[in-house]
C-alpha cells in the first residue's frame, strides 16, 4: 500500500466521485467542487505566468510598447461588466471575428470540402470505394428536402438513413470503449498505485 | 407489475424484472468485469489495425540523430481524457527515445504542457540516458491556437521563444537547425477535441505538413474520412490504438516494459462482452414486453 500522501488523496477523491454511482451525496459534491476550483485556479495561474508575464510584462519592460495595443484591445472585453461602456466590447469581438474568418474560411473550404470531395471522387473501383461513394450520395440525398422522399428518391434516402444508423452504431461502440477506458484507468490506479495489489 | 387484457394485475415475469433492474447492479457487474481481469491476467490477443501501423511507419521513417529532422507531439488535451491519450504519448516518446529520433512536445491547451512533462518522465524510466535539450524538448505554451500552428510554418523558434520552464530556445542544441515544418517530417496531435481539424486546416492544407493523430474513442469515427483522403497519415483510436502501438514497440524490441494500455485491454474486452450481453438482453426484454401488451 502506498505511503505517499498525494496518492492517498487522489485515491480517496476517486472513491468520493464513484460514490455517486450509489447515490448523490455530500462527499461526491465536495470532490466535484474541489475539481472545478483547482482546474480554474490552475488555469488562471498558468495563464498569468505563461501568457501575461512573458507576452506582455517582459516585452514592455524591454521597451517593446507595441504589445500594449493588442493588450488594450483585449482588455476591452472587460467592458462587458459595466453598463456604460459595454458597447466597447464590439471592437475586440469584431477584430477577433475578422481575423478568425479571414484566416480560416479559405483553408477550411480547401481542407473540408475540396480535398474531401476529391477523395470521394478519385479512386479505384474497389468494393470499399463503391460502398463509400454510394453512402455519400445516399446520405446527402436524405438531407435534400426539396423533393418528397417517395419512390426512388425515398429508397435512396432510406439507404442514406441506413448508412447514418451504421455510423451511429460505430460512434456508440467507440464511446463505450472510451468510457470503459476511463474507468479501467482509475481502477488500475487504485489497485496499482494505491493498494499495490497488481504490478 | 403489468396489467393484462382483463385488467387483473399480473406478477412480473423474468423479462419485466430485467427491464426494471436497478442500475447499481449494472455498475457492480461492470466493476467486477474490470477488477477481476486486472487481478487475473488473461492476455487476450490484440491485433494491429492499419491506421496504427501507418502512424508507426511515419514515426519510424524519421532519420535518427539528425539535427535537421524532428518529430513534434502536440499534447492537446486535459486530464479528463488522460487515460486514453497519455499511454499514446508515452509510447510515441519511447519509440523516439529507442530509435534516437529527436522529439519535441508542445500543447495548444493550457493543461497539456503538464501532461507532456509527465509523459516524458514516464518514458524516461525505460530510457534514463536521454537528455533534455539534446534528445527531447518541451516547448512553452503559447496562446493563439490557429495562429500558433500557422506561425510554426514560418518560424518555430520565434513562435515559442522558450521551453516550458522559461529558458530561451537558443540554449538548446536540439532546435539549432529546426526552422519550420520543413524540418518536421511529421506532427502527431493527441487530442480529445476538434484540435485535429486545426492541424489539418492550417498545417496540412497550408504547409503540406504530415499530420497524424492520437484520438479519444468518442471522436475516432470522425477521423476515418480524413484518413481516407490522406489528410491524416495515421491514427491511434482510443485505448485500443495505444495498446496496439505498445505491442508494435514490443514486437520490434524497442520497449521491454508492458504499457498501461496493453494491461487495460483484458478488462476492456471483457466489459465489452458484458455490454453486448446487456444490449441483447434489453432488446429481447423490450420485444417480449411489447408483445405481452
Amino acid at each position: 500500500m502506498s505511503t505517499n500522501i498525494w496518492v492517498w488523496i487522489a485515491a480517496l477523491l476517486t472513491l468520493s466521485v464513484y460514490s455517486f454511482l450509489y447515490k448523490d451525496n455530500p462527499i461526491y459534491r465536495f470532490a466535484e467542487y474541489l475539481f472545478i476550483g483547482t482546474s480554474v485556479g490552475y488555469s488562471i495561474g498558468f495563464l498569468y505566468w505563461n501568457a501575461f508575464i512573458p507576452r506582455i510584462v517582459r516585452p514592455v519592460q524591454a521597451g517593446d510598447y507595441i504589445v500594449l495595443i493588442p493588450t488594450f484591445i483585449g482588455l476591452l472585453f472587460f467592458a462587458r461588466f459595466t453598463r456604460k461602456w459595454t458597447w466597447l466590447v464590439r471592437y475586440p469581438i469584431a477584430i477577433s471575428l475578422g481575423i478568425g474568418a479571414g484566416i480560416s474560411i479559405p483553408l477550411t473550404i480547401q481542407a473540408g470540402i475540396f480535398r474531401q470531395l476529391q477523395a470521394t471522387m478519385v479512386g479505384d473501383f474497389t468494393i470499399s470505394n463503391i460502398i463509400m461513394v454510394v453512402g455519400v450520395i445516399c446520405t446527402l440525398f436524405y438531407f435534400f428536402f426539396s423533393l418528397e422522399q417517395k419512390g426512388v428518391v425515398g429508397g435512396v434516402a432510406k439507404t442514406g438513413i441506413w448508412y447514418i444508423m451504421i455510423a451511429f452504431g460505430a460512434i456508440f461502440g467507440y464511446t463505450v470503449m472510451a468510457r470503459i477506458a476511463l474507468f479501467v484507468s482509475r481502477v488500475q490506479f487504485l489497485l496499482h498505485d494505491w493498494l499495490g495489489i497488481i504490478k | 407489475m403489468i396489467e393484462n387484457k382483463t385488467n387483473k394485475p399480473q406478477r412480473d415475469g423474468f423479462w419485466e424484472k430485467l427491464s426494471k433492474l436497478n442500475r447499481r447492479y449494472i455498475y457492480m457487474s461492470v466493476g467486477i468485469c474490470v477488477i477481476v481481469p486486472l487481478l487475473i491476467r488473461m492476455r487476450l490477443p490484440i491485433f494491429i489495425t492499419p491506421p496504427t501501423k501507418s502512424l508507426y511507419n511515419v514515426v519510424d521513417k524519421i532519420p535518427p540523430e539528425d539535427p535537421e529532422n524532428m518529430l513534434i507531439i502536440s499534447f492537446d488535451y486535459d486530464p479528463s481524457v488522460m487515460p486514453e491519450l497519455q499511454p499514446m504519448g508515452v509510447a510515441l516518446l519511447k519509440h523516439c527515445f529507442a530509435k534516437k529520433i529527436r522529439v519535441a512536445c508542445m500543447s495548444l491547451t493550457v493543461m497539456g504542457i503538464g501532461l507532456a512533462e509527465m509523459a516524458t518522465e514516464k518514458a524516461k524510466e525505460e530510457f534514463p540516458d536521454v537528455k533534455y535539450g539534446e534528445d527531447y524538448l518541451i516547448f512553452a505554451w503559447v496562446p493563439g491556437w490557429s495562429i500558433v500552428i500557422l506561425k510554426m510554418g514560418e518560424n518555430i523558434k520565434e513562435t515559442f521563444m522558450a521551453d516550458y520552464a522559461g529558458k530561451s530556445l537558443d540554449e538548446f542544441p536540439i532546435v539549432d537547425k529546426i526552422h519550420n515544418y520543413e524540418q518536421v517530417p511529421a506532427l502527431v496531435c493527441l487530442t480529445g477535441s476538434s484540435t485535429y481539424l486545426s492541424w489539418i486546416t492550417y498545417a496540412n492544407t497550408r504547409y503540406n505538413e504530415t499530420i497524424c493523430t492520437g484520438i479519444t474513442g468518442v471522436i475516432a469515427p470522425e477521423i476515418y474520412p480524413w484518413l481516407q483522403s490522406g489528410q491524416i497519415s495515421g491514427m491511434l483510436g482510443g485505448i485500443k490504438g495505444a495498446a496496439e502501438y505498445e505491442i508494435l514497440l514490443k514486437k520490434n524490441k524497442l520497449s521491454k516494459v508492458e504499457g498501461t494500455a496493453s494491461v487495460a485491454m483484458d478488462p476492456q474486452s471483457i466489459t465489452h462482452l458484458l455490454i453486448m450481453l446487456f444490449i441483447v438482453l434489453a432488446n429481447i426484454s423490450y420485444f417480449v414486453i411489447r408483445r405481452k401488451k
